[in-house]
Protein backbone atom coordinates (compact mmCIF):
# COMPACT_ATOMS: atom_id res chain seq x y z
CA UNK A 1 0.00 0.00 0.00
CA UNK A 2 1.34 3.40 -0.82
CA UNK A 3 2.38 6.19 1.50
CA UNK A 4 2.76 5.01 5.04
CA UNK A 5 3.98 8.26 6.47
CA UNK A 6 5.05 8.11 10.06
CA UNK A 7 5.09 4.33 10.33
CA UNK A 8 7.98 2.34 11.67
CA UNK A 9 10.64 1.67 9.07
CA UNK A 10 10.69 -1.38 6.89
CA UNK A 11 13.59 -0.46 4.71
CA UNK A 12 15.14 -2.57 1.98
CA UNK A 13 17.75 -5.21 2.78
CA UNK A 14 20.73 -3.61 4.39
CA UNK A 15 18.93 -0.37 4.96
CA UNK A 16 18.68 1.55 8.19
CA UNK A 17 18.14 -0.85 11.05
CA UNK A 18 17.33 0.65 14.42
CA UNK A 19 17.24 -2.56 16.42
CA UNK A 20 20.13 -2.83 18.86
CA UNK A 21 20.39 -6.56 18.29
CA UNK A 22 21.27 -5.92 14.68
CA UNK A 23 24.41 -3.97 15.56
CA UNK A 24 27.48 -5.38 13.82
CA UNK A 25 30.73 -6.21 15.47
CA UNK A 26 32.42 -3.41 17.34
CA UNK A 27 34.23 -1.00 15.14
CA UNK A 28 37.08 1.25 16.17
CA UNK A 29 36.39 4.95 15.91
CA UNK A 30 38.82 5.34 13.02
CA UNK A 31 37.24 2.44 11.20
CA UNK A 32 33.80 3.86 11.87
CA UNK A 33 34.73 7.22 10.39
CA UNK A 34 36.48 5.60 7.47
CA UNK A 35 33.55 3.35 6.70
CA UNK A 36 31.09 6.22 6.97
CA UNK A 37 33.10 8.33 4.54
CA UNK A 38 33.44 5.40 2.16
CA UNK A 39 29.71 4.71 2.17
CA UNK A 40 28.50 8.29 2.12
CA UNK A 41 30.90 10.33 0.01
CA UNK A 42 29.93 8.67 -3.31
CA UNK A 43 26.23 9.18 -2.55
CA UNK A 44 26.27 12.88 -1.70
CA UNK A 45 25.28 14.02 -5.19
CA UNK A 46 22.46 11.49 -5.40
CA UNK A 47 21.21 12.57 -1.99
CA UNK A 48 21.14 16.20 -3.09
CA UNK A 49 19.38 15.35 -6.35
CA UNK A 50 16.73 13.30 -4.59
CA UNK A 51 16.29 15.91 -1.87
CA UNK A 52 15.77 18.49 -4.58
CA UNK A 53 13.18 16.29 -6.23
CA UNK A 54 11.38 15.95 -2.91
CA UNK A 55 11.60 19.56 -1.77
CA UNK A 56 11.76 21.51 -5.02
CA UNK A 57 14.52 23.88 -3.95
CA UNK A 58 18.24 23.61 -3.46
CA UNK A 59 18.24 25.44 -0.15
CA UNK A 60 15.70 23.00 1.26
CA UNK A 61 17.59 20.12 -0.29
CA UNK A 62 20.71 21.37 1.49
CA UNK A 63 18.89 21.33 4.82
CA UNK A 64 17.43 17.87 4.29
CA UNK A 65 20.76 16.40 3.22
CA UNK A 66 22.63 17.98 6.12
CA UNK A 67 20.08 16.54 8.56
CA UNK A 68 20.27 13.21 6.76
CA UNK A 69 24.04 13.06 7.07
CA UNK A 70 23.94 13.84 10.78
CA UNK A 71 21.29 11.18 11.36
CA UNK A 72 23.22 8.68 9.26
CA UNK A 73 26.34 9.36 11.28
CA UNK A 74 24.36 8.73 14.46
CA UNK A 75 23.05 5.45 13.08
CA UNK A 76 26.18 4.19 11.38
CA UNK A 77 26.92 1.63 14.09
CA UNK A 78 23.63 -0.05 13.35
CA UNK A 79 24.19 -0.17 9.59
CA UNK A 80 25.48 -3.46 8.24
CA UNK A 81 27.28 -1.94 5.27
CA UNK A 82 25.04 -3.42 2.59
CA UNK A 83 23.33 -1.10 0.12
CA UNK A 84 24.54 2.24 1.47
CA UNK A 85 22.52 4.18 -1.07
CA UNK A 86 19.27 2.52 -0.03
CA UNK A 87 20.17 3.07 3.62
CA UNK A 88 20.85 6.76 3.05
CA UNK A 89 17.77 7.24 0.88
CA UNK A 90 15.62 5.71 3.59
CA UNK A 91 17.06 8.11 6.17
CA UNK A 92 16.60 10.98 3.74
CA UNK A 93 12.95 10.10 3.21
CA UNK A 94 12.28 10.08 6.95
CA UNK A 95 14.22 13.29 7.41
CA UNK A 96 12.15 14.92 4.71
CA UNK A 97 8.92 13.69 6.26
CA UNK A 98 10.00 15.07 9.61
CA UNK A 99 10.74 18.42 8.05
CA UNK A 100 7.27 18.44 6.52
CA UNK A 101 5.74 17.60 9.88
CA UNK A 102 7.51 20.54 11.41
CA UNK A 103 5.30 22.58 9.11
CA UNK A 104 7.91 24.53 7.27
CA UNK A 105 5.93 26.64 4.80
CA UNK A 106 8.64 26.43 2.15
CA UNK A 107 8.09 22.69 1.88
CA UNK A 108 4.39 22.82 1.07
CA UNK A 109 3.52 20.74 -1.96
CA UNK A 110 2.06 23.56 -4.06
CA UNK A 111 5.33 25.42 -3.78
CA UNK A 112 7.18 22.37 -4.94
CA UNK A 113 5.19 22.31 -8.14
CA UNK A 114 5.64 25.99 -8.75
CA UNK A 115 9.38 25.84 -8.20
CA UNK A 116 9.94 22.81 -10.33
CA UNK A 117 8.82 24.49 -13.51
CA UNK A 118 11.43 27.19 -13.87
CA UNK A 119 14.14 24.72 -12.87
CA UNK A 120 13.46 22.88 -16.08
CA UNK A 121 13.07 25.95 -18.24
CA UNK A 122 16.49 26.06 -19.80
CA UNK A 123 17.69 23.26 -22.00
CA UNK A 124 20.61 22.11 -24.05
CA UNK A 125 21.10 19.51 -26.71
CA UNK A 126 24.10 17.67 -27.95
CA UNK A 127 23.18 17.37 -31.62
CA UNK A 128 23.74 20.60 -33.58
CA UNK A 129 21.03 19.68 -36.08
CA UNK A 130 18.45 19.39 -33.34
CA UNK A 131 19.41 22.18 -30.99
CA UNK A 132 16.46 24.40 -31.70
CA UNK A 133 13.93 21.61 -31.81
CA UNK A 134 15.32 19.89 -28.72
CA UNK A 135 15.26 23.09 -26.72
CA UNK A 136 11.65 23.67 -27.55
CA UNK A 137 10.87 20.04 -26.87
CA UNK A 138 12.74 20.06 -23.55
CA UNK A 139 10.77 23.09 -22.45
CA UNK A 140 7.56 21.30 -23.36
CA UNK A 141 8.68 18.19 -21.48
CA UNK A 142 9.59 20.26 -18.44
CA UNK A 143 6.20 21.88 -18.46
CA UNK A 144 4.51 18.51 -18.89
CA UNK A 145 6.48 17.06 -15.98
CA UNK A 146 5.45 20.01 -13.82
CA UNK A 147 1.84 19.33 -14.70
CA UNK A 148 1.91 15.70 -13.61
CA UNK A 149 0.22 14.73 -10.39
CA UNK A 150 2.50 14.67 -7.38
CA UNK A 151 2.84 10.86 -7.22
CA UNK A 152 3.62 10.48 -10.89
CA UNK A 153 5.93 13.45 -11.04
CA UNK A 154 8.08 12.27 -8.18
CA UNK A 155 8.30 8.75 -9.55
CA UNK A 156 9.29 9.99 -13.01
CA UNK A 157 11.82 12.46 -11.60
CA UNK A 158 13.45 9.88 -9.35
CA UNK A 159 13.74 7.20 -12.03
CA UNK A 160 14.08 9.10 -15.31
CA UNK A 161 15.77 12.31 -14.17
CA UNK A 162 17.73 11.32 -11.06
CA UNK A 163 18.35 7.81 -12.45
CA UNK A 164 17.57 5.87 -9.30
CA UNK A 165 16.73 2.23 -9.76
CA UNK A 166 13.13 1.27 -9.17
CA UNK A 167 14.13 -0.28 -5.85
CA UNK A 168 15.90 2.88 -4.75
CA UNK A 169 12.96 5.05 -5.77
CA UNK A 170 10.72 2.72 -3.77
CA UNK A 171 12.91 3.32 -0.72
CA UNK A 172 12.57 7.07 -1.16
CA UNK A 173 8.82 6.98 -1.68
CA UNK A 174 8.18 4.25 0.91
CA UNK A 175 6.08 2.22 -1.49
CA UNK A 176 6.59 -1.22 -3.06
CA UNK A 177 8.78 -1.40 -6.13
CA UNK A 178 5.80 -2.47 -8.22
CA UNK A 179 4.02 0.73 -7.26
CA UNK A 180 6.97 2.76 -8.52
CA UNK A 181 6.97 0.80 -11.77
CA UNK A 182 3.28 1.53 -12.19
CA UNK A 183 3.62 5.21 -11.34
CA UNK A 184 6.54 5.70 -13.70
CA UNK A 185 4.73 3.91 -16.49
CA UNK A 186 1.58 5.94 -15.99
CA UNK A 187 3.57 9.12 -15.56
CA UNK A 188 5.38 8.54 -18.83
CA UNK A 189 2.11 7.74 -20.52
CA UNK A 190 0.66 11.03 -19.33
CA UNK A 191 3.75 12.85 -20.48
CA UNK A 192 3.41 11.37 -23.94
CA UNK A 193 -0.24 12.35 -24.03
CA UNK A 194 0.64 15.89 -22.99
CA UNK A 195 3.30 15.97 -25.69
CA UNK A 196 1.14 14.50 -28.42
CA UNK A 197 1.39 17.74 -30.39
CA UNK A 198 5.18 17.23 -30.49
CA UNK A 199 5.20 13.73 -31.95
CA UNK A 200 8.32 13.02 -34.00
CA UNK A 201 8.07 12.98 -37.71
CA UNK A 202 8.29 9.56 -39.38
CA UNK A 203 8.32 6.19 -37.70
CA UNK A 204 11.61 4.55 -38.47
CA UNK A 205 14.25 4.10 -35.81
CA UNK B 1 11.94 1.08 -43.50
CA UNK B 2 8.72 0.10 -41.82
CA UNK B 3 5.47 -0.76 -43.48
CA UNK B 4 1.95 -1.07 -42.23
CA UNK B 5 0.65 -4.29 -40.71
CA UNK B 6 -2.95 -5.33 -40.95
CA UNK B 7 -5.27 -7.93 -39.46
CA UNK B 8 -6.07 -9.32 -36.01
CA UNK B 9 -2.62 -10.79 -35.48
CA UNK B 10 -1.00 -7.42 -35.99
CA UNK B 11 -3.45 -5.87 -33.53
CA UNK B 12 -2.44 -8.44 -30.96
CA UNK B 13 1.21 -7.74 -31.60
CA UNK B 14 0.58 -3.99 -31.33
CA UNK B 15 -1.18 -4.51 -28.02
CA UNK B 16 1.69 -6.63 -26.72
CA UNK B 17 4.24 -4.18 -28.08
CA UNK B 18 2.57 -1.32 -26.24
CA UNK B 19 2.93 -3.24 -23.00
CA UNK B 20 6.64 -3.91 -23.34
CA UNK B 21 7.96 -0.86 -25.20
CA UNK B 22 8.95 0.99 -22.04
CA UNK B 23 11.05 -1.96 -20.96
CA UNK B 24 12.64 -1.97 -24.39
CA UNK B 25 13.60 1.69 -24.57
CA UNK B 26 14.74 2.34 -21.00
CA UNK B 27 18.25 1.59 -19.86
CA UNK B 28 17.49 -0.01 -16.50
CA UNK B 29 14.02 -1.53 -16.66
CA UNK B 30 12.67 -3.14 -13.52
CA UNK B 31 12.28 -6.34 -15.51
CA UNK B 32 14.45 -6.49 -18.64
CA UNK B 33 13.06 -8.10 -21.76
CA UNK B 34 14.21 -11.61 -22.43
CA UNK B 35 16.17 -12.13 -25.65
CA UNK B 36 13.11 -13.83 -27.13
CA UNK B 37 10.87 -10.91 -26.19
CA UNK B 38 13.37 -8.44 -27.58
CA UNK B 39 13.61 -10.36 -30.82
CA UNK B 40 9.84 -10.58 -31.13
CA UNK B 41 9.47 -6.86 -30.46
CA UNK B 42 12.16 -5.84 -32.91
CA UNK B 43 10.58 -7.97 -35.60
CA UNK B 44 7.28 -6.25 -34.94
CA UNK B 45 8.83 -2.79 -34.94
CA UNK B 46 10.41 -3.49 -38.30
CA UNK B 47 6.99 -3.98 -39.89
CA UNK B 48 4.70 -1.76 -37.81
CA UNK B 49 5.04 1.93 -38.43
CA UNK B 50 2.76 2.94 -35.60
CA UNK B 51 4.66 0.98 -32.94
CA UNK B 52 8.01 2.08 -34.35
CA UNK B 53 6.84 5.67 -34.08
CA UNK B 54 5.75 5.01 -30.52
CA UNK B 55 9.20 3.63 -29.70
CA UNK B 56 10.81 6.71 -31.22
CA UNK B 57 8.50 8.93 -29.25
CA UNK B 58 9.28 7.14 -25.99
CA UNK B 59 13.01 7.40 -26.61
CA UNK B 60 12.70 11.08 -27.30
CA UNK B 61 10.84 11.76 -24.07
CA UNK B 62 13.36 9.71 -22.07
CA UNK B 63 16.22 11.60 -23.71
CA UNK B 64 14.60 14.90 -22.79
CA UNK B 65 14.15 13.73 -19.20
CA UNK B 66 17.79 12.70 -19.17
CA UNK B 67 18.74 16.21 -20.26
CA UNK B 68 16.63 17.60 -17.46
CA UNK B 69 18.84 15.57 -15.16
CA UNK B 70 21.82 17.58 -16.35
CA UNK B 71 20.07 20.72 -15.20
CA UNK B 72 19.14 18.93 -12.00
CA UNK B 73 22.79 18.69 -10.98
CA UNK B 74 23.40 20.10 -7.50
CA UNK B 75 25.09 23.49 -7.26
CA UNK B 76 28.79 23.20 -6.40
CA UNK B 77 28.18 25.06 -3.14
CA UNK B 78 25.64 22.45 -2.04
CA UNK B 79 28.01 19.63 -2.88
CA UNK B 80 30.82 21.33 -1.02
CA UNK B 81 28.70 21.89 2.09
CA UNK B 82 27.63 18.27 2.17
CA UNK B 83 31.14 16.95 1.68
CA UNK B 84 32.44 19.36 4.32
CA UNK B 85 29.86 18.05 6.75
CA UNK B 86 30.91 14.45 6.10
CA UNK B 87 34.49 15.45 6.82
CA UNK B 88 33.49 17.36 9.96
CA UNK B 89 31.52 14.42 11.24
CA UNK B 90 34.26 11.90 10.61
CA UNK B 91 37.13 14.14 11.75
CA UNK B 92 35.57 15.37 14.95
CA UNK B 93 33.78 12.17 15.82
CA UNK B 94 31.69 13.14 18.86
CA UNK B 95 30.62 9.59 19.58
Amino acid sequence: MAGRDGKEPEGPPGSEDMTPSAAPAQRGEATRAEAFARWVEPEVEVLLRVAHTLTGSWSDADDVVQDTLVRAWGAVDRFDGRHPRAWLLTILRRTHLNSLRRGRPDLVEDDVLARHRPAFGAAHASSPEQVVDDRAFDADVAEAVGSLGEQFRRAVLLVDVDHLTYDEAAAVLDVPTGTVVSRVSRGRSRLRAALAHRRPRGGSR
Amino acid sequence: MTRRMQGPRSMLECWWSGRVLDRYVEQQPAIPLTPAERDRLERHLSVCERCATSATERRRVLAALDRLGDQHAPPPASLRRAHDLVRDLTDGDPA
